[in-house]
């Protein structure tokens, strides 16, 4: 596919009609929705209108909401991990950590904003990267073999568990816990049952919302009625406004998490889970306030946010250029183009470019579409502060349950997600760090799956992942963060000090 | 209740150790059928015995500490009845849930906690009747998902 502005012209001819922009606020609205629901992610939302959209009969029409829904639940998902840390998806476990933090502050409605801008900025500059470099970024992402993706994730958790500062030992116990209980199941790859102890339940593994939503909500419910609270939020200002100074200080954590979303959206399978933890620790590397991540950086939340959007731009380029989808929401995307008969792939560009071009002008206006109906509903999501405890800790329970009944249909499902919520509190309460425990459960399966792929490619040898440049730049990196992280533990001795990092 | 953070990552760290001993049992029982390169069991034996020795690194370094005693925040009784109570609460939700269906248990759910948070039915059945009638129209009817629907099917 050759970049013509013609091409791009045409489609925002084609996105601008009256029906198409309609589909397409349609489709953010309820991506919105969807993403504000725990539990009910983009691929449900695109499941559940794909057999409406066969209605239409218009397929451009049809992609462009289906498209909007899956880039408007990228908006949504923030909020509840913002006003009341349950964080719906793994991709919004590092908005909770700083954003309710935020939200206790009282800078719960800005901080949605912040988001909002964020998600918007690094969507554009992700809709602009598919629009003028598609063909060369994802041939780029077809270097990537299982060696590369295995040292990219080892790379990801090492990095998230030195981010446990001074608590090294405490993050390392985490995230080995995480990965054991990721093992329960069935092997990814064999379909061996392991570490089951003989139940049929723990056949199916545990899921990893169910997880979240445990550690996150249903402990934060505990914290909160050991106290009595009265308002869950300390401040329950309503003001949603953020100051021109915060938008400011966050430009370049947006842009910095733009890049390191789009450059990692392309690799199929890197889900936003994996860029938003990325990102998150870079943007710690970078901000002028390290100390502020885990207590309430608006820009940690801000770099968090960009990353997730500007996945979810880049996960298009695989898809149009190859078929490939990188994810299960656009697996589904895929259906509804195989639907209409438009087989995704460099033919498609040729045969179908005012299709594509027009999909692809829809996501500019799309975009900031998301962002003028996200700003107004802030107003709304920010009165969250103001409800009493008594009334929002059992609504936070009641709809954690629900998320997390809704991925699977299964009661197991639910009762896990008590017995995280028990781990969780006494987690908070011995100060262990819940990061790393999230992010090996994300990463566990594709750790596993790419290992075993790169020892059968090697015939059992572990050079294959230094001996292939970019495996060995992961791989260096990873070790590297490890060994600093070892260096601060040893000279860290007090044992408060080694839990002040505890987030 | 009086716990120091040193009692607690002595705990914590016995606790790993268990739980890696109680994982290293089921993973030693793990056979690799499909002659896989990749043993299936290699890397939750791996990771069993790395919590064991973390969870002992971590006793270890927690019963060596002679620094100031760093106190954990435990509820007050009150705290301990509300955390049971919510518990108690859930396990009957997760529990009726199949027999009453999403919505009548829901509600008992949700107005009961109410209740019991807030001391004032008043509030609690009007937002517990809401909670249920958003979950049936909402969820069941309009988006159609197979959530338990109990006596009401």
């Amino acid at each position: 596919m050759d970049f013509s502005f013609a091409y791009l012209f045409n489609g925002f001819l084609a996105a601008l009609s009256p029906l198409n922009i309609l589909l397409a606020m349609v489709g953010c609205l309820f991506g919105t929705l969807v993403g504000v629901l725990p539990g009910i992610g983009p691929t449900s939302g695109i499941a559940i209108l794909l057999p409406l959209t066969a209605q239409l009969g218009d397929p451009t029409g049809s992609i462009i909401m289906l498209a909007a829904i899956y880039y408007g639940a990228m908006y949504g998902g923030s909020t509840t991990a913002i006003m009341v840390n349950i964080p719906g998806e793994a991709s919004s476990v590092c908005t909770a950590i700083d954003g309710f933090q935020l939200a206790k502050q009282g800078r719960g409605g800005p901080t949605l904003a912040i988001c909002a801008i964020s998600s918007c900025v690094a969507g554009t500059l992700g809709v602009i990267g598919l629009s003028f470099f598609a063909p060369p970024l994802a041939n780029l992402a077809l270097k990537f073999g299982p060696p590369e993706y295995f040292s990219l994730m080892f790379m990801a958790l090492a990095l998230i568990i030195s981010l446990a500062g001074n608590a090294l030992l405490k993050g390392l116990t985490a995230a080995s816990f995480g990965l054991l209980i990721s093992y329960i199941g069935q092997n990814p790859l064999t379909g061996t049952s392991r570490l089951t102890f003989g139940s049929l339940d723990l056949m199916g593994g545990i899921d990893f919302i169910s997880i979240i939503i445990g550690l996150f909500a249903i402990s934060e419910v505990f914290v909160n009625v050991e106290k009595n609270t009265r308002y869950m939020l300390e401040n329950t200002k309503v003001d949603w406004k953020p100051k021109w100074a915060e938008v400011l200080y966050c430009r370049f954590a947006m842009i910095r998490s733009a890049v390191v979303g789009f450059f990692l959206g392309l690799l199929p399978g890197c889900a936003p889970a994996v860029t938003t933890f990325i990102a998150y620790d870079i943007e710690k590397r970078f901000s002028k306030h390290p100390e502020k991540f885990g207590h309430g950086a608006i820009d940690g939340v801000a770099a968090v946010e960009g990353a997730n959007n500007a996945t979810s731009s880049a996960g298009f380029v695989p898809l149009f250029a190859f078929g490939l989808p990188t994810g299960s929401a656009m697996a589904v995307l895929l259906g509804g183009f195989m639907m209409y008969g438009l087989t995704p792939g460099p033919m498609l560009f040729q045969e179908n470019p005012d299709f594509v071009w027009a999909i692809i002008a829809s996501m500019y206006i799309g975009n900031l579409m998301c962002l003028m109906l996200n700003l107004p509903l802030i107003g709304l999501w920010a009165r969250i502060a103001i409800i009493p405890f008594p009334v929002l800790g059992p609504l936070i329970l009641i709809f954690s349950v629900i998320g997390a009944y809704s991925v699977r249909f299964q009661l197991f499902d639910v009762w896990m997600t008590l017995v995280f919520g028990v781990i969780g509190y006494f987690m908070r309460k011995f100060r262990f760090p819940m990061a790393p425990l999230i992010l090996a459960v994300v990463l566990a399966q594709m750790m596993e799956t790419s290992l075993s792929q790169s020892l059968m490619l090697s015939d059992g040898s572990l050079n294959i992942f230094f001996s292939r440049p970019i495996s060995a730049f992961f791989m260096v990196l990873g070790i590297a963060a490890i060994i600093r992280g070892l260096w601060r533990q040893y000279k860290c001795n007090s044992l408060e000090e080694a839990c002040e990092s505890d987030d | 209740m009086s716990t120091s953070l040193r009692t607690a990552d002595i705990i914590s760290g016995l606790f790993c150790f268990g739980f890696g001993g109680a994982m290293m049992s089921q993973a030693l029982k793990i056979q690799n059928i499909l002659d896989e390169p990749l043993h299936p069991g290699t890397l939750p034996l791996s990771l069993s015995i790395i919590l064991m020795v973390l969870g002992v690194a971590l006793a270890i370094r927690a019963w060596r500490y002679k620094g100031a005693r760093v106190e954990v925040v435990w509820p007050e009784l009150s705290g301990w009845i509300n955390i049971l109570v919510t518990i108690v609460a859930l396990v009957f939700f997760y529990t009726t849930l199949p027999t009453l269906g999403l919505p009548v248990s829901g509600f008992i759910f949700t107005a009961g906690l109410i209740w019991f948070y807030d001391r004032r039915p008043h509030f609690a059945i009007p937002v517990g009747l809401g909670v249920s009638l958003l979950f049936y129209y909402v969820f069941i009817k309009v988006l159609q998902m197979p959530y338990p629907l109990g006596i009401l099917n």
